[in-house]
């Protein structure tokens, strides 16, 4: 009969809660979130410098994609550059190569549907558009994953390398929007902001959305709709 | 791995067995939810799941846990239910653009959203409503923590708001189905 008992009284447990307990629960819960909760400085737009080639001079495997490469200049000045080979859908990769005195030299696949599920707990049907951008030493990946297909949305994807992009961690998805995996998708090119952090284009239904604010560390801090006025010069 | 992809896989398998305890199975219930969260992590409904729909709402897996541990009634009754859809419909819009998209964007720095949460926990206290006021403490304590970057992902999601149309819609239809009858 206790045994009985135990259960029933374990179940009714969060009903015969006090209020006055609930009510200094929530205390707790919102001065931890008013804690917690990011304050960056305000955002200021920082020099960039522009990094773009003519179609003929990219990796010969990045001119046939079908969405644009995306391309960086590594610390060491070396340029890297990011392209999905769609190929069949179970070989959809994301693949990097880095251009040095002997030309385009291929690093290999950088992101795959099993490497994002692997590291997400989550289905990818198909990957899409890269971005590859270079901050001192580290190497940013943001990549789009879609559940469903491209025309239904997709998840942002964060990956991140310490070695010139031989090896991948980190990878996560980003919060980008209500929707889950139905969200917006990448823009074209990040912005970067004075205080390290940077700005990620999204767009929505073809057209150009909100920006994604990260710190430094790639947290999103924000998500605002304008471009910020650039940093004064030194 | 990462403490919110584990999250989310791990609140789906939940919520699949929650689902699976709606179902009238008498003793058995409690072994068909065991086992339907389990079959969701395996045949990989779970990791669809959260690619769709991301990392459900911590609401939603309050509630997907006291339904799994048999609390009656659900504290999802018709007029929490509206509220919910009210407060995601202004979310849902702004994410879309629809509203310039400040309301979801305040979630990130979310100190207005915060003192607006304040006098809910307060009419929460007064209306002696000590669940909803606990699961909202969880709610906050999960943002706190680190498992979302935006609280509105800890407080709504769009699976809670297909649970709540069902609890609102059910409200007027069952009345309307029974009057027809009689």
């Amino acid at each position: 009969m206790a045994d009985r008992k135990m259960p029933e009284r374990f179940v009714r447990l969060p009903a015969r809660l006090p209020a006055w307990l609930a009510l200094a629960l929530f205390g707790v819960g919102l001065a931890a979130a008013a804690w917690r909760q990011p304050a960056p400085p305000a955002a200021e737009l920082a020099a960039a410098p522009v990094v773009s080639l003519p179609v003929a001079d990219l990796p010969p495997a990045a001119r046939t994609s079908a969405q644009r490469a995306s391309l960086t200049r590594l610390a060491d000045g070396r340029l890297a550059a990011a392209w999905l080979d769609e190929g069949a859908a179970e070989t959809a990769a994301i693949r990097l190569a880095v251009r040095d005195n002997q030309g385009w030299r291929e690093v290999g696949r950088i992101a795959t549907r099993e490497s994002t599920a692997a590291a997400a707990f989550m289905h990818a049907r198909r990957l899409g558009r890269p971005i590859l951008w270079a901050e001192g030493g580290w190497l940013h990946l943001w990549y789009e994953a879609s559940p469903l297909g491209p025309g239904a949305g997709a998840s942002i994807m964060h990956s991140v390398s310490t070695d010139g992009g031989r090896s991948w961690q980190r990878t996560r998805r980003l919060e980008s929007g209500p929707f889950g995996g139905l969200g917006s998708r990448l823009g074209d090119i990040p912005r970067p902001l004075a205080d390290g952090g940077v700005l990620l284009p999204l767009e929505e239904d073809g057209r150009e959305g909100p920006w994604l604010r990260l710190a430094a560390t790639g947290h999103v801090v924000g998500q605002p709709r304008q471009l910020p006025s650039a940093a004064p010069a030194p | 791995m990462n403490l919110s992809a584990a999250y989310g896989l791990l609140a789906h398998g939940l919520l699949f067995g929650a689902l699976a305890a709606l179902l009238p199975l008498g003793r058995f219930r409690n072994r068909v939810a065991l086992a339907a969260t389990t079959l969701s992590l395996l045949t990989g409904m779970a990791p669809i799941m959260l690619a769709v729909f991301g990392p459900p709402s911590v609401t939603l897996l309050a509630l997907g846990v006291l339904q799994l541990a048999g609390l009656q009634p659900s504290p999802l009754t018709r007029w929490p239910a509206l509220a919910l859809l009210g407060t995601a419909a202004g979310v849902f819009a702004a994410g879309a653009g629809w509203l310039g998209g400040e309301l979801y964007a305040a979630g990130y720095q979310p100190w207005p959203l915060l003192a607006a949460l304040l006098p809910v926990g307060l009419a929460l206290y007064w209306k002696r409503q000590a669940l909803w006021l606990l699961i909202l403490a969880i709610d906050l304590l999960a943002y706190a923590g680190g498992l979302f970057a935006n609280l509105w992902s800890a407080l709504v999601d769009p699976l809670l708001v297909v649970l709540a149309v069902a609890v609102a819609v059910r409200g007027w239809v069952l009345p309307f189905i029974a009057s027809r009858r009689r």
